[in-house]
């Protein structure tokens, strides 16, 4: 059995090997950097995610919360009064300026920002102008202000910014960005991950302090000068490690995939062919089908071996040669280490491979034209294409609920965990994922070659799942 | 010695419809036996499930010995009918892949692949793809590729066809070496007169069931020899002359050869005194005796004589 496995292997492997259309499908990698600029600006959107400019208010006595929630109301009508302005300067430029549009007077209890700031105001000052309200207000109100919001304390408020933020996990699938603590002893912003205004934050504090000492408000100029407590309890340097091994993570994944897809295909077009040669007749004559099945399988991963050789070499000795030329720390090394994380590379390849490439030739056995490949594979296509979408958004968050089921299921499985050895420095559970992996192939390599057995000479019964003939 | 390939009550459907419905059959060790049958009568399939390339529904089988077909192929040579090839692979390494998948060590068979190219005139193609060659060069490869390994048994399926007589004599002269080597040959046909030619024993199928097993002489011996004499004067009463059923009239006769020979018709011809002017006695061919016995309602088996 063996020895007929390894005869099948060698001819594909050779046949496959010294051709020449081996040489275009080496220069693969090519073509990956070319579309890399479109996947890298995907796979940067869902790596941007974690973390918001959402800042947290924990006020449990409300020392400062209706004064802030007023600075904000009139830090929004200010920006959205100068777009306002900017508008009508570049709509109507010949038009003289018009009073209502006067710069305010920038202190604090303005009556006029005061009645801007007011639900509606901004907008009917845009119709009596006859500008374009529906334009709305640029990003200026949405973005450039930070969205505060209140939340209850319980316990400690130190305790509460941290479950907040998450700081017990890494900061991955916090809400908020930062966390405004405000107590007897005053104001201290904790900021976590994501983009955080600290200067604004710190303007609007101040604004809320002087609101909330308004009999005296031209007297706490000093009071508005006290520096606001910022802390902060996310090391950003980790933080950007953290992000570029999700890249890599990503990265890592997209190359499996289209790795894998290549192989399949490969695979698939191997089989078809063979059946369309008669060919198979005599192989299925001269050795039992799983042997034939098991050596197509083994040929082509010994093909993609030789491809993933001659690109590993030709990546280090590019890498060897542009080295000194790149800024330190350019490439981040993987969280288990640039050693265990290519072997573990190689090893999710071989499952991914072995999976795929079982459930593709057991297709392949059931063709017997392009038409029937096209329409037969199409299910498999869809499934492989939905699990890689879904993997780079796991990918993206690989402490989520969404890597952990992608990490058990078997089809994406491979790709999850290898984009977990990216980020994450644990290395138990990968021989245990791998090791369920090559259990769920040897159940699709073994159903796949019923299906096989079947579709190539209609030999024996319909293959059922599970069935015990066949 | 046990026969080399022995089968009993082979069945085999497909969606429903009975192919094969009862295929017996057996081979002596080192003989040619033929399996004859109508297009379509389960020739193929029968000597798919002898080789174990399907299973059959019901009935046993035993290949060299064993009811597992597999675990002898290695001793086991076969040509399927739907000839394929690799086509960008030299026909040097086709044989040699196909003998390795045979258990034929890769070296050793790319060695006798070029030996037996040159004996078939093809040693100057022995590195040419498969896709360069003719079709009947192409035919000639795989028959090569498939005795290689100098196997036991073997079995070839509508060998002859597509092929033109020069080269039908060249395959004729390899069966013939190759049961002179010792191996066992079952070989399937349509064309009686391979079969006459190569075959120690037939078996006929139809219908997908076995209608007729025995040798090429028993096969014919299933139809009567028939005896046309022409006498030099019309005899008055015929009937007391000839045997009952002739046929023909004035001078001209045809009639079965009768279980006691002719000696005794002949004896009364002459004593008649109606001269003998011509007899001629005409064996039945295969071809008589195929026709003959496929015709034959499906219930009624042929006898061997």
């Amino acid at each position: 059995m063996i020895g007929a496995i390894l005869t099948v292997a060698r001819r594909d492997f050779a046949a496959t090997v010294f051709n020449k259309s081996f040489l275009l499908w080496l220069l693969m990698p090519l073509i990956f950097m070319t579309v890399s600029p479109l996947i890298g600006f995907f796979v940067g959107s869902q790596v941007a995610r974690p973390g918001s400019s959402s800042v947290a208010l924990v006020d449990p006595e409300r020392r400062l919360e209706p004064h802030l929630i007023r600075a904000v109301d009139e830090a929004r009508a200010r920006a959205g009064y100068d777009d306002l302005r900017e508008r009508f300067a570049d709509l109507r430029p010949d038009t003289p300026f018009p009073e209502e549009l006067a710069p305010p007077p920038d202190a604090l209890q303005s009556p006029r920002l005061a009645e801007l700031a007011r639900p509606g105001a901004l907008e009917a000052l845009a119709n009596r102008l006859d500008l374009d309200s529906k334009l709305g207000f640029g990003p200026s109100l949405s973005s450039f202000i930070p969205v505060i919001a209140t939340v209850s304390a319980d316990g400690d408020p130190a305790a509460t910014a941290a479950r907040l933020l998450r700081l017990d996990n890494g900061g991955d699938g916090a809400r908020y960005a930062a966390v405004l603590l405000v107590d007897a002893g005053g104001e201290r912003l904790v900021v976590g991950k994501g983009a955080v205004d600290v200067d604004r934050i710190t303007r609007l504090v101040n604004d809320a302090r002087q609101y909330r000492d308004a009999p005296a408000a031209i007297a706490v100029a000093d009071a508005a000068r006290k520096p606001l407590i910022v802390e902060k309890k996310v090391d950003r340097r980790a933080d950007n490690e953290r992000a570029s091994r999700l890249l890599m993570a990503n990265g890592a994944v997209f190359a499996l995939f289209m790795l894998i897809a290549i192989m399949s295909q490969i695979l698939l077009s191997n089989m078809v062919e063979e059946k369309a040669n008669k060919v198979i007749e005599v192989l299925v004559a001269s050795v039992p089908v799983p042997a034939i099945f098991a050596g197509k399988l083994i040929g082509m991963l010994a093909v993609s071996m030789v491809g993933l050789g001659v690109w590993g070499t030709a990546g280090a000795v590019v890498s060897a040669a542009i080295a000194p030329a790149l800024p330190a720390g350019l490439l981040p090394t993987p969280a288990v280490g640039w050693p265990v994380f290519m072997l573990l590379a190689v090893g999710y390849f071989v499952t991914a491979y072995l999976i795929f490439g079982a459930v593709y030739l057991g297709i392949g056995s059931l063709c017997s034209s392009i038409r029937e490949v096209q329409s037969l594979s199409m299910p498999a296509t869809i499934v492989t294409t939905v699990t890689l979408i879904l993997t780079i958004s796991g990918a993206g968050n690989p402490d989520g609920g969404l890597a952990s089921v992608l990490r058990v299921v078997p089809f994406s499985s491979p790709y999850m965990m290898l984009a977990t050895a990216a980020v994450e420095p644990k290395f138990g559970f990968h021989a245990l994922a791998m090791l369920w992996q090559l259990a769920f192939a040897a159940l699709v390599v073994w159903q796949s070659s019923r299906l096989f057995r079947r579709g190539v000479l209609h030999a024996g019964p319909a293959p059922k799942l599970f069935g015990k003939k066949g | 010695m046990d026969a080399a390939v022995e089968a009993e009550g082979l069945v085999k459907s497909f969606e429903g419809r009975r192919v094969v419905d009862g295929v017996s059959l057996s081979v002596a060790p080192g003989s040619i036996c033929g399996v004859l049958g109508q297009n379509g009568a389960g020739k193929t399939t029968t000597l798919r499930m002898l080789l174990g390339i399907i299973d059959p529904d019901d009935g046993r089988r035993t290949l060299l010995g064993s009811d597992k077909p597999l675990s002898v192929a290695s001793r086991v040579g076969y040509l399927p009918e739907e000839r394929g090839l690799y086509q960008a692979t030299t026909a040097r390494e086709m044989i040699a892949y196909l003998g390795a998948l045979r258990g034929l060590p890769w070296s050793e068979g790319r060695r006798r692949g070029v030996k037996l190219l040159e004996e078939a005139g093809l040693g100057e193609h022995a590195n040419a793809k498969i896709q360069t060659l003719s079709k009947g060069m192409a035919q000639k490869v795989q028959l090569l590729a498939t005795i290689v390994h100098q196997p036991d048994l073997i079995v070839l399926d509508e060998p002859f066809s597509g092929l033109d007589p020069v080269n039908q004599g060249v395959l004729e002269a390899i069966i013939k070496r190759e049961r002179a080597r010792g191996a066992t040959i079952l070989f399937s046909t349509h064309v009686m007169a391979h079969a006459e030619r190569l075959c120690d024993s037939l078996v006929i199928i139809a219908n997908g069931r076995t209608r007729f097993s025995g040798t090429v002489d028993a096969a014919r011996r299933t139809l009567p020899t028939k005896v046309a004499v022409e006498l030099e004067r019309t005899p008055d009463n015929p009937r007391t002359l000839l045997p009952a059923g002739f046929v023909g009239n004035d001078r001209s006769y045809r009639f079965d050869l009768p279980a006691e020979g002719l000696e005794p018709i002949l004896r009364r011809l002459l004593d008649a005194g109606v001269g003998l002017r011509d007899l001629h006695v005409e064996r039945p061919s295969l071809h008589d005796a195929f026709v003959s016995i496929v015709g034959l309602p499906a219930d009624a088996p042929a006898e061997a004589a």
